[in-house]
């Protein structure tokens, strides 16, 4: 092969990261721009064209581009979207203006939610009806449905539309129908129904996800156009891919695939966070990871259990509290399941009523940042505190891209912290720094309540670039003994779009009860949902014998509102009594009883069907070179255990795999910075990870 | 760390006393198996110190619960000494005085042992699914008619459950997998609670919470303290009716403002009555507490420390605080309303604090066969219009002042085999006003399976509508119907099979007059269908083109 470069391009928040890599040498350069929100295309080409340029590469030499892109979100966010017009079931208009008709915060009366992405006026009703079961109550009135979208078209300019009907996920065929008529007589208009994006029972938090992936189709299909013609222009020969959020581990496709389905692309940075997470994870034998990711304005988990990120149905975008579930729109696609770990570098932090510290929610962003930025921030940040305790090199921050003044985090944390609770200025800091490490060491513990895990038995992955300061605390509060920091830990995440495979992800709500699920209607199925998926792998270039096929189901015992996802192995004979053997099996390793009498129920039918894994050598790092490591020495604070120690001061581009090192210490390369507490033992793996032992 | 919490330490300590519960809480709902709990949240998980004083209560725990599991447990160790319990003792009862008002709720404490002491209960609120009796309702004349009143007793002995108990409720209850499922994952949860509060000591290296206990709840009174005094001195008063059984009930809520506490006085309430919709205390103070804290420190976690400075009294034998053997069942009738009791007699004092009050929360309980053969019983909710506030719109079916979420469409008709035919927005139902009251919503329900239909209903504002505050007009009326004919708000009815229901629920109140809105939003509203061309010309005396949407204001 001699096109042997990929590219993998992550815009973020503040920074679009640019990953250059060779399949054959192992070669690897990063770049580091500033995103440009109002087209972020500008920023994805500014980043590639400095990244080729500097190497001296052209565009024909790469064959692929992988892109994650929070487009999408941002759209959300912002209200930026279409204009939506929504095509739904007579008697059911105001789904979207009712909610769930609850509070996400009960003691707070001047609570706001957020508007309806569709208003009422840009709704209409038609004649069609759904029975739970899929029976068919009232025939679609396809006179109403081409009446309604004239009427959207012509008086409201609507150029996109949302077909969302009760009990869809049971009989697609009404939604597929009024999807044809449309497609027929209005070929101009984009159209989504809530069936294809997202077949489950809960009408609100369908009808929610159909209107968001409505309302940002075109913006992508006009972004994927201009992505195209760049890469165009620049000579690119290769495939464009886009990364997806859904399935076990994020996965890729290819843009006519993603035109369709936008509120797929949603948080696709932080997923492929994890994603890598979960690949190093693999190959270095840890088995169980917790990806903890924190960056400038935010910190995000992931449970990794057995090289599988734990998976949700549901998350939630553009919420108005960010740490308050249920104050954002719901969205119900499978992800993987990401936690708001609470906060990031950036994150304010002030004395509450209670007078005691509060970090967060509101952050300080990369503008005006922390108050050691220089860029006009007063308020006292993570950031900040973690600088005053020594941790952070105010010279070698971003490499030395960004000068940090140690005098203003000082007088920040002072104002903010040490004057009100009275504290000297370090204790102070480290209160900071325990606190915001509690916070996230919380979010785990909550989230493993939930879902029955012992996280104690699990390494934290730290990254991101303030994750690797943190990482050994967060992990000592979850009385977890290891703590693995991979190379170039700030921009990480951009490496995980480059492992990712293709891959389609897809579930059905059938519910039935287990005694009904025969062998062959195990098959009726699920052969043509996985039939149709494999055919879509197999014209994006995947050869069928590397196609893997892993089938789940969400049973429950009847009754219940959660379902427990069991993995069905390959070639078992699904016959009721296995799954129910199954079942169980899960249900007391997550709650440690099972109940005999009741009745178990299937509730969905998913599948994942993935091409092989890309790899990327970790064995061999670009920038690493032979030499001292040692830098020099630094006082850092650990406590009121350990007081101020010196700290060896170590360059990470000088270790080589094997060796070790004594906490306390520091190591610093240009995108994080990691820190070894004393007593702690630390090696370098054959990966280049640094490998933390707290016990 | 046993007498000098650094501030840092204390904060971290308190925290994660809060995320135990929250967490239980999320175990509770996740392994429970009723509609009420695992969609609904009908529950709450409480950390109390040895001396029975609420640390920490779960975050999103319905707010009935706020604050009574620390009067439950005096209950307990009245009959249960500390001295004589031992590790792993679950102590129960669904008696509505002791508990949370009515029997449908289970009540349990389980005392945490460290190093041979107790050093702490955790105790845990659920509502169950069936109590036996005539069902959950208002019509019920006494309590002995509304189902099994389980007396204080041991439903685990030192690890070892008490049968006899749990055949009580087998031989009682309709639906005995479900509630014995149920009790079981409340049990569970206290285990947790139990696991991870011993490695809270373990990890600050501590033995008792007592410092910990004391330095929370002097702060939290303290920031209480400092609200409450913020508030002008004096005495408020707020009287007026709230749907009855037969006729309106007269509630008289009298707050005195004394420096640094709270006094609240419902003297001059009318008595208890023979019908299942008397409040007691418990419930009483859960809601004034509710309606305090909204107006004073609405962000700040729950704990005993700051309900201390807030006294609640109720005569004895009034409809809130009525005595056995009343019947309670539909207490929350009543007792939803007193936050807006509070509101009320502040509303002059605190206008920016307070907002109009709400179409609130309507159940109803549907018992009847499944087509597929297996028994059901729910609680069919939903919410009326909240209350338009100072500086913006109330949102529309929105629950208020208590908070449940109602089971979606699509689950209630899975889960019933009941036909839903529609869920709407009734336009004109927010009360009018500068900001408007949200909308309240039509259900209609048709018996769809082959067997009768067991409704009870429980419904307020029918009679008396929500408020609005400063010329801001009241919401609509709920009206509930059965094949078209109006039903008596808390009577039980049978519908066979191709019956229907319908209920039409109440929407908020307007705050300001509503010639002040922006034509901007009325436009949007009438665009929008939540105010009819009709009631912008009469109310807001605007007239609006339906072609070309141009405005003129009218007299």
């Amino acid at each position: 092969m001699n096109i042997p470069y990929a590219i993998g391009v992550d815009v973020g928040g503040t920074f679009t990261d640019c990953v250059l890599y060779n399949d054959q040498t192992a070669d690897m350069r990063i770049k580091k721009v500033l995103s440009t929100p109002w087209d972020s295309s500008i920023g994805v080409f500014e980043g590639i064209d400095r990244l080729l340029g500097a190497s001296n590469i052209s565009m024909k030499q790469v064959s692929r581009v992988i892109h994650g892109t929070t487009l999408v979100a941002n759209a959300v966010i912002e209200r930026k979207g279409a204009r939506v017009g929504m095509i739904t079931t007579n008697g059911f208009a105001n789904v979207l203006d009712m909610r769930r008709e609850w509070r996400y915060d009960n003691y707070d009366f001047h609570i706001k939610f957020p508007e309806p992405i569709v208003p009422r006026y840009l709704r209409r009703e038609v004649d069609e009806r759904i029975g739970y079961d899929g029976t068919v109550l009232a025939p679609l009135n396809k006179q109403q449905v081409f009446d309604a979208v004239k009427e959207l078209v012509d008086d409201e300019r609507v150029e996109s539309i949302a077909i969302c009907f009760l009990h869809s996920y049971a009989y697609p065929e009404h939604e597929r129908a009024a999807k044809k008529l449309i497609e027929s007589e209005f070929p101009h208009l984009y159209v989504t129904t809530s069936s294809e994006i997202a077949p489950y029972i809960r009408e609100y938090e369908r009808f929610c996800t159909t209107v968001i992936n409505a309302y940002t189709l075109p913006i992508i299909d006009r972004y994927l156009d201009k992505m195209k013609k760049g890469l165009a222009e620049r000579g690119f020969g290769g495939e464009l891919f886009l990364f997806l959020i859904t399935s076990c581990s994020g996965g890729l496709v290819k843009p006519e695939v993603a035109r369709a389905l936008p509120v797929l692309l949603l948080e696709s940075g932080p997923v492929a966070g994890a994603r890598i997470a979960s690949y190093i994870g693999k190959r270095r034998e840890s088995r169980s990871v917790l990806s903890f990711d924190m960056g400038g304005t935010t910190a995000k988990g992931c449970v990794i259990k057995d090289n599988q990120a734990e998976r949700a149905l549901e998350f939630e975008v553009a919420r108005i509290h960010r740490f308050k579930a249920g104050s954002g729109y719901p969205v119900t696609v499978p992800s993987i399941r990401l936690m708001e770990m609470g906060a990031g570098g950036g994150s304010i932090v002030k004395v509450d009523a209670r007078g005691v510290l509060q970090v967060g929610p509101e952050s300080a962003g990369a503008e005006p940042g922390p108050a050691c930025y220089s860029l006009g921030g007063g308020e006292a940040t993570v950031t900040d505190a973690d600088l005053v305790l020594g941790y952070l090199n105010p010279d070698y921050f971003l490499g030395g891209q960004l000068q940090l003044d140690p005098k203003k985090a000082e007088k920040a944390v002072q104002e903010a912290v040490a004057d009100p609770l009275n504290l000297p200025l370090e204790k102070a800091a480290y209160g900071i720094f325990e606190t915001v490490n509690q916070n996230m060491s919380q979010a785990f513990r909550i989230h493993a309540a939930e879902t029955g895990v012992d996280i104690r038995l699990f390494d934290v992955f730290g990254f991101g670039g303030a994750g690797p300061v943190h990482a050994w605390k967060v992990a000592a509060d979850l009385y977890s003994s290891r703590v693995v920091v991979p190379f170039e830990a700030g921009i990480v995440s951009a490496m995980g779009l480059l492992v990712t495979p293709l891959s389609f992800e897809f579930a059905r709500t059938k519910r039935m009860n287990l005694e009904e699920l025969t062998s062959d209607r195990f098959r009726e199925v699920y052969d043509p949902i996985v039939g149709e998926r494999i055919k879509l792998l197999e014209a994006a270039g995947v050869m069928s014998e590397e196609i893997e096929v892993s089938k789940t189901l969400d049973m429950r015992y009847r009754g219940q509102g959660f379902n427990i996802e069991v993995k069905v192995p390959k070639d078992f004979d699904p016959q009721p009594q296995h799954l129910r053997e199954l079942f169980e099996r899960e249900y007391e390793r997550l709650y440690t009883l099972t109940a005999k009498d009741i009745p178990i129920e299937v509730y969905n039918f998913k599948v994942l069907v993935s091409g092989p894994e890309f790899e990327v050598m970790l064995s061999k790092r670009t920038g690493v070179q032979p030499g001292d490591p040692v830098k020099g020495v630094r006082e850092a604070y650990f406590g009121d255990e350990f007081g101020h120690l010196d700290c060896t001061v170590y360059d990470r581009y000088r270790f080589q795999p094997g060796s070790s090192i004594e906490g306390p210490s520091i190591i610093e390369e240009v995108t994080s910075t990691c820190v070894i507490p004393p007593h702690a033992k630390a090696t370098v793996d054959e990966f280049y990870n640094v490998v933390i032992s707290l016990r | 760390m046993t007498s000098d919490y650094d501030p840092i330490t204390l904060g971290i300590a308190w925290d994660k006393l809060i995320s135990i519960v929250d967490e239980a809480f999320s175990v509770l709902t996740h392994i429970s198996f009723s509609t009420v709990l695992r969609e609904t949240f009908d529950c709450s998980c409480t950390i109390l110190d040895a001396k029975g004083r609420s640390l920490a209560e779960a975050t999103n725990a319905v707010p009935s619960f706020l604050g009574t599991m620390k009067y439950t447990v005096q209950h307990f160790l009245a009959k249960f000494p500390p001295s004589e319990l031992m590790p792993r003792d679950v102590i129960t009862t669904t008696d509505p005085w002791m508990g949370t008002g009515h029997l449908y709720d289970i009540n349990m404490a389980m005392p945490i042992f460290y190093k041979d002491d107790i050093v702490a209960y955790v105790g845990i609120i659920a509502h169950l699914s069936d109590m036996g009796g005539s069902r959950l309702g208002g019509s019920s004349r006494d309590i002995y008619e509304e189902g099994l009143r389980i007396p204080v007793c041991k439903l685990v002995d030192n690890g070892k459950v008490n049968e006899l108990v749990m055949d009580f409720l087998r031989f009682n209850v309709r639906t005995p997998e479900h509630v014995i499922a149920d009790i079981n994952s409340e049990v569970a949860t206290a285990l947790y609670c139990e696991r991870r509060l011993i490695e809270t000591m373990e990890e600050f290296h501590i033995d008792d919470f007592s410092y910990l206990a004391d330095t929370i709840i002097e702060r939290s009174e303290n920031i209480m303290r400092n609200a409450i005094s913020k508030i002008p001195q004096g005495e408020y008063r707020f009287t007026n009716y709230v749907d009855g059984f037969d006729k309106p009930v007269k509630i008289a809520c009298r707050m005195s403002v004394e420096e640094d506490r709270i006094d609240v006085d419902y003297s001059g309430t009318d008595p208890e009555v023979d019908r299942g919709i008397n409040c007691p205390l418990n419930y009483t103070r859960a809601f004034t507490h509710l309606g305090v804290k909204s107006v004073t420190v609405p962000e700040l976690p729950n704990n005993t420390g700051f309900v201390s400075p807030i006294s609640v009294h109720a005569p004895e034998g009034s409809i809130l605080n009525p005595q056995p053997p009343r019947a309670t069942g539909s207490r929350a009738r009543i007792g939803h309303h007193l936050p807006q009791f509070i509101w009320g007699a502040l509303v002059d004092v605190l206008p920016e604090k307070v907002v109009a009050e709400h179409g609130m929360h309507n159940s109803v309980n549907l018992a009847g066969r499944h087509i597929d053969g297996t028994p059901f019983g729910i609680l069919l909710m939903s919410e009326g219009g909240f209350g338009a506030r100072p500086h913006d719109d109330g949102p529309h079916t929105t629950a208020a002042p208590t908070n449940l979420s109602p089971a979606p469409v699509e689950v209630v008709e899975g889960d019933t085999s009941l036909f839903i035919e529609r869920k709407k927005l009734i336009p004109d139902s927010g009360g009018a006003g500068r900001f408007r009251g949200g909308c309240g919503q039509e259900i209609q329900i048709r018996n769809t399976t082959n067997d009768r239909l067991h409704c009870g209903l429980m419904v307020t504002r029918g009679t008396i509508p929500a408020r609005g505050y400063q010329g801001g007009l009241s919401g609509s009326r709920r009206e509930v119907l059965i094949n078209g004919k109006p039903a008596h708000p808390f009577e039980r009815y049978v519908l066979e099979p191709g019956d229907e229901i319908t209920i039409r629920d109440a929407g908020g109140g307007g705050f300001g007059q509503p010639g002040k809105r922006t034509i901007v939003k009325l436009v949007e509203d009438v665009r929008n269908g939540f105010v009819s061309f009709r009631a912008a010309e009469e109310t807001y005396g605007v007239r609006i083109d339906p072609d070309t949407w141009k405005t003129t204001r009218v007299e």
